[in-house]
């Protein structure tokens, strides 16, 4: 009688389990126990694939990835607050690393005043700082300061950020301070003789040889002691360029790594004494060596503008432009170019463009005040003239813009020019509230402000407006 | 070699678990058997599951490319978030000892993460064998997955993948 396929079956079974493992081949055992045959479809035998399938996902590994989730999530926060300053020191190792040095000071001062305000804002959270821009930094932000005004500045306020211990400890920093240890022995010297020249104790001439005497005996402050006779020269006498240029000739040959401070000074020279080409070449070595500086640009472009190459001019706007777009330098000399051109709508519209985005400084102030006043609208060149001047009494003398600083001298002149035109060419009625004092204030019996050649050629009517903004330097200095 | 293998897992142990963990659920998902409880043993699938040969190319893809996925996306976030800090901001010890720390282990999660996102050689060979007996389309989603998956995890057989991560964070360090 045939079996049942029932019973069948279970015979099957029966023979894969009880089977005598020296009959199968190995690959058809169990690759666990090897010790029965694989089951249908699986490399398992059904006993050791029961036992396997019992096998749980630990809990541990369950309370790991809970951590790791909730660890990932603390730390997409602490990357998103970290973002912005990081953000700020890509951004100032970029304009380092192309010579916009202006710009790396400013990022890498941002990036510290973002993580201050940060941490302040988490103070209610937590008490502690959370936020930080290492210390380390620091003495990148000084390397771009020191670029741009010179290691005995970055030197002066090494101080604030490192110990003596660590200025010691690294050359580029104890470098910066020993720069500034001289400058301040070469001041020591010469204090007492500057105090006696300005209270009228000795004369000019007297305390520049009194400072040239101390360079016999003082060699390791020569170079100061040489920036310091230009500088009696400069402030407490009216300054000759010729002597100027021969003392900063001197210092570029005693000291050629402060290109700081004697490359400005030949530029204002030169240019004053109209050596344009010994001008440019000083100008474009100094834009060089930081592109974010807006002087050397300035009097390249005047210089360009008084020899009548306007592809000149126009190329010296677009090589800044390369390096500052959106920044106010260029502003300034688009406003003097577009200006220069006969332009005036461009230029006004290249300030209202430049005070949409929030730089509102004494220089470009000036420039606009320069705008109305070859459009004609006097009112609104006062008002301008004069705002510069308000802004350019809180900066004191300098007007820090870019890398080095206008002079303030040229914003006087500016708002004495428009008073002047103002207070003759309007009605009473009419004129700003401010213009009597400011009339007032150039010819108070005290002090009898004596204007330039140009300013006083327009004022006498020798010079028109148009041919002052359109015609030679472009600007009414 | 197999030592060798062991102690970069040692160092890589958040990575090497979290990645066998993540291949045991996607096993379980896939109703694969698991051969063994422990992820982190001497031998040379350290830091994975053992298990069954999946028969189904989804299966073979899910188990090759998912936990790497998973990890590789924490590696990313990890290391960013300990790498910037430590090179961008330049914070050293001396700054804040406490975030100094954090930012290491993170830095160090993050590497250990990015050690551990390839699977066994043997998965990956697998699933690049079911990938090409397949359709068109699944050749031409996952040809480049695969060929990716295979070759890091004959290098992460190798332990290469843990000299590659620690020369690109010292590089890191040296250029950023």
């Amino acid at each position: 009688m045939a079996d049942s396929p029932e019973k069948n079956k279970k015979i099957v079974k029966k023979s894969e389990t009880e089977l005598d493992i020296s009959a199968v081949p190995p690959e058809k055992l169990c690759v666990i126990c090897g010790q029965k045959k694989k089951a249908n479809g699986s490399d398992y035998c059904r006993d050791c694939k029961k036992e396997l399938q019992k096998i749980k996902l630990p809990a541990a590994g369950w309370i790991f990835a809970a951590l790791i989730v909730i660890v990932c999530a603390a730390s997409c926060a602490l990357s998103f607050m970290n973002f912005a300053p990081e953000k700020k020191i890509a951004d100032a190792k970029k304009a380092a690393a192309e010579l916009r040095l202006n710009d790396a000071y400013k990022n890498y001062g941002y990036a510290f005043n973002l993580c201050t305000q940060l941490n302040s804002e988490l103070k209610g959270i937590i008490s502690t700082d959370l936020i930080f821009a290492g210390n380390q930094l620091h003495k990148d932000e000084m390397k771009a300061y020191a670029s741009i005004y010179g290691k005995d500045y970055a030197g002066s306020i090494l101080g604030s950020y490192f110990t003596e211990a660590e200025i010691k400890a690294d050359s580029e920093l104890s470098e910066y301070s020993a720069a500034y240890d001289v400058f301040m022995k070469a001041q020591g010297l010469v204090t007492d003789i500057f105090t006696d020249c300005s209270s009228g104790k000795i004369s000019v001439e007297e305390a520049k040889e009194k400072v040239k005497a101390l360079e016999k005996d003082n060699p390791d402050v020569l170079k100061w002691l040489i920036f310091f006779q230009c500088d009696l020269e400069a402030e407490l006498g009216e300054a000759d360029p010729e002597v100027e240029i021969e003392y900063m000739e001197r210092l570029r040959d005693t000291a050629p790594e402060l290109t700081e401070i004697y490359d400005p000074v030949l530029i204002e020279c030169y240019y004053s004494l109209k050596k344009y080409d010994e001008c440019k070449e000083v100008c474009r070595k100094r834009a060089a060596l930081n592109r974010n500086d807006i002087i050397p640009n300035v009097t390249l472009l005047k210089t360009a503008f008084i020899e009548g190459d306007k592809k000149e001019a126009q190329k010296t706007v677009a090589d800044f432009k390369k390096y500052n777009d959106n920044n106010e330098g260029f502003y300034i000399l688009s406003i003097m170019l577009n200006r220069y051109l006969g332009d005036n709508n461009a230029a006004l519209d290249d300030f209202q463009q430049a005070n949409n985005l929030g730089f509102d400084g004494a220089e470009i102030n000036r420039q606009q005040a320069l705008n109305f006043l070859q459009k004609g609208d006097l009112a609104n060149a006062f008002n301008r003239a004069y705002n510069a001047y308000s802004i350019a009494s809180g900066e004191y003398t300098a007007l820090a813009s870019g890398g080095s600083s206008f002079s303030a001298a040229d914003i006087i002149e500016t708002l004495y020019l428009v008073a002047m035109l103002y207070d003759r060419d309007t009605s009473t009625e009419t004129k700003d509230q401010y213009l009597p004092d400011v009339v007032a204030m150039f010819s108070s019996e005290d002090v009898t402000y004596t204007p330039g050649e140009k300013v006083s050629s327009i004022l006498s009517g020798e010079l028109s407006l148009a041919d002052a903004l359109t015609k030679g330097s472009g600007d009414i200095i | 070699m197999t030592v060798l293998f062991f102690i970069t897992r040692l160092i890589t142990l958040p990575g090497a678990y979290l990645r066998a963990f993540l291949e045991h659920i996607v096993c379980k998902a896939r109703k694969l058997i698991v051969e063994t409880k422990t992820y982190i043993r001497l031998d040379e699938a350290c830091g994975h599951v053992e298990h069954e040969f999946p028969k189904s190319r989804a299966s073979a893809l899910l188990v090759s490319l998912l936990p790497g996925t998973i990890t590789f996306i924490f590696g990313v976030i990890f290391t960013v978030s300990g790498l910037l800090p430590l090179t961008l901001l330049k914070i050293r010890p001396g700054d804040s000892v406490p975030m100094f720390a954090v930012y290491v282990v993170l830095l160090w999660l993050g590497a250990s993460f990015l050690c551990n996102i390839f699977p066994l050689y043997e998965d990956a060979l697998n699933s690049r064998e079911l990938l090409y007996n397949g359709g068109k389309a699944a050749k031409i989603i996952f040809t480049v997955p695969c060929a990716v998956s295979s070759v890091g995890a004959f290098l992460e057989k190798n332990c290469i993948t843990v000299l590659t991560t620690a020369a690109i964070i010292v590089c890191a360090f040296l250029f950023i």
